[in-house]
């Protein structure tokens, strides 16, 4: 794949921003699982644990585990430690209400294939009102 | 959605802006889910209502006066409007029996017993507990709950047959004030249905192996509903942690025990019309290899055990100071058992929290170890795969996951020896 390559899904929460993207097939409990000090996801045994993802537009599966994924995401953005957009295959209530209250951009693109299309390092858009991710330039 | 005229005018600001922002987060988290209008909500379980804890202090000065703050803002707007039905509040950070537990300050402690007061005016019954069930906050069959604690959120789906979505604190505090949730999810017939069949094949012997299982299906099933067949008929202590495990690994927010819960009196109930999968089998293989993951010590002395996770019921309370039998925690050793406020004070009458106590084991309440601010220690024993399971990041301890009375055990002897 080369050159411009856009996907539509859902927009679900509004914004546009274009940062570096982290693409793993894993779902994440922002509440224990996250530091929302430094952006680091720490849960062991998890493919993302030790990756930062302050700035970053974070593309995954969805939210799982604790209810205080919105808490977190609200503290980290406070912070300056939250992703700048999250990007799920699965539509989950946690990620959705997360991103709500935070302000993150948030697009939900219900096919799987996406996290193998988006590679992490990857220079990405994504327009949380129409619902579309662009990948920009590849690693 | 379509909204009433009330609540089109409500979401205009026509009540203020803090009702507004409230039907806003509402509509906006309906919109997204796809719910086609707001339905009167029977009870819920708000959380967040509390000081910040550890995690906080890890952040710059000032976020944690700035939360507090905020809170405060929150708690007074609460008070000021009110909540519109029976509304419960989730575990907080701070011990507020004994904060010495949680290691906190006490301008802290103070600003928690101020919210107390902010929430006897607002109606919030501040229960300060993961288990609401145990202290008879509990809904009926088929009541519609917004609730925040995903282990509950699981009991209450699955156990009781009430219905609630997967709330977070800022939802769960609009759905109090605004006595309205957006309908989607668990909340409609056709969301109820299991999707993945889990097939029992290992004698399930302590509440800690439900929570294996739980901690195991919840990583399988991910956003969809599990049902089990070939499980014993459970005791409330086993569902608690098949709930804790569940909640841990997973994103479901139900789960269908044949024979057991209400709306899986048949593995053709729990299914309805749909597909019944192949299943997949939790057998003695996947028993041990979770109790392999949660057991991460590199020696054999521990310095920490930790009983109550989710919050001991009074039975288990019992069970402790029975298991404890007038023998000592060994020196070294911190031994805890967190439960509610209320069980706390039957187990005081009881006798049971003076027998920990005399033994050297202390009772906290309100809170667990990774809630509050808790110090570091090296090597932790817990009954609780949930517990294990966060600690070690939270914390940065090692865990040993073992059962109830391995616990009591390794609290006598400081070793952990099976």
């Amino acid at each position: 794949m080369s050159g411009s390559t856009i996907m539509a899904g859902r927009g679900i929460a509004a914004g546009v921003v274009e940062a570096e993207a982290v693409v793993a097939p894993v779902r994440i409990s922002f509440w224990g699982g996250f530091d929302p000090t430094s952006g680091t996801i720490i849960e062991h045994e998890h493919p993302l644990s030790g990756v930062n993802v302050a700035g970053k537009i974070l593309i995954f599966i969805s939210t799982r585990g604790a209810s205080g994924t919105s808490l977190m995401l609200r503290l980290a953005q406070r912070l300056g430690k939250a992703p700048v957009a999250l990007v799920n295959t699965e539509i989950d209530d946690h990620a959705v209400l997360g991103c709500l209250v935070a302000g993150i951009p948030m697009v939900v693109i219900p096919d799987f294939s996406l996290l193998d299309r988006v590679r992490t390092g990857d220079r990405v858009r994504v327009d949380g009102e129409r619902g579309t991710v662009e990948v920009l330039s590849r690693t | 959605m379509e909204l009433t005229a009330e609540q089109s005018d409500l979401l205009r600001g026509a009540q203020g802006p803090f009702l507004s922002n409230c039907m806003k987060l509402l509509v906006g988290l309906g919109r997204a889910m796809n719910a086609r209008r707001l339905v009167p909500v029977d009870q819920v379980m708000v959380s967040g209502l509390g000081v910040p804890g550890h995690l906080l202090d890890l952040a710059p000065r000032g976020v944690v006066g700035d939360s507090m703050r905020d809170l405060k803002v929150l708690m007074e707007e609460l008070a000021r409007h009110k909540v519109k039905c029976p509304t419960i509040c989730h575990a907080a950070q701070i011990d507020m029996d004994n904060p010495a537990l949680s290691a906190t300050d006490q301008a802290r402690v103070g600003f928690q017993r101020d919210l107390l007061e902010l929430a006897q005016a607002a109606g919030i019954q501040m229960l300060w507990s993961c288990v609401p069930y145990l202290l008879g906050a509990i809904p009926t069959r088929g009541q519609v709950c917004a609730y925040t604690e995903m282990s509950a959120v699981l009991y209450v789906n699955s156990v009781v047959g009430a219905r609630s979505t997967k709330h977070g604190s800022e939802s769960a505090v609009a759905a109090a004030v605004l006595g309205l949730v957006p309908e989607f999810g668990v909340l409609l017939d056709q969301c109820r249905r299991a999707e993945l069949l889990i097939r029992v094949e290992v004698p399930l012997a302590t509440p800690t192996d439900w929570g294996v299982l739980g901690y195991f299906v919840g990583a399988q099933s991910g956003r969809r509903i599990p049902c089990f067949v070939g499980a014993p008929v459970p005791r409330i202590e086993d569902l608690k942690q098949l709930c804790g495990g569940m909640s841990t690994t997973g994103a479901t927010p139900m789960f269908h025990v044949v024979g057991t819960t209400p709306e899986a009196s048949t593995l053709e109930a729990a299914f309805g019309d749909g597909p019944q999968p192949e299943p997949v089998v939790f057998g003695p293989l996947e028993l041990s290899e979770v109790y392999r993951r949660l057991r991460t010590h590199t020696a054999d002395v521990v310095d920490f055990v930790f009983v109550g996770s989710p919050h001991a019921s009074l039975q288990e309370v019992l069970e402790v100071a029975q298991g404890l039998g007038g023998q000592r925690v060994a020196p070294g050793v911190h031994f805890v058992v967190a439960t509610s406020y209320g069980i706390k004070a039957y187990a005081e009458r009881l006798g049971y929290v003076r027998a920990i106590e005399q033994a050297g084991g202390h009772i906290m309440v309100d809170s667990c170890p990774v809630m509050a601010s808790y110090p570091r220690r090296r090597r932790m024993v817990t009954d609780s795969p949930k517990q294990a399971h966060y600690s070690r990041q939270i914390l940065g301890n090692e865990v040993i996951l073992t059962d109830t009375a391995g616990c009591i055990e390794a609290a006598v002897s400081g070793r952990w020896g099976r």
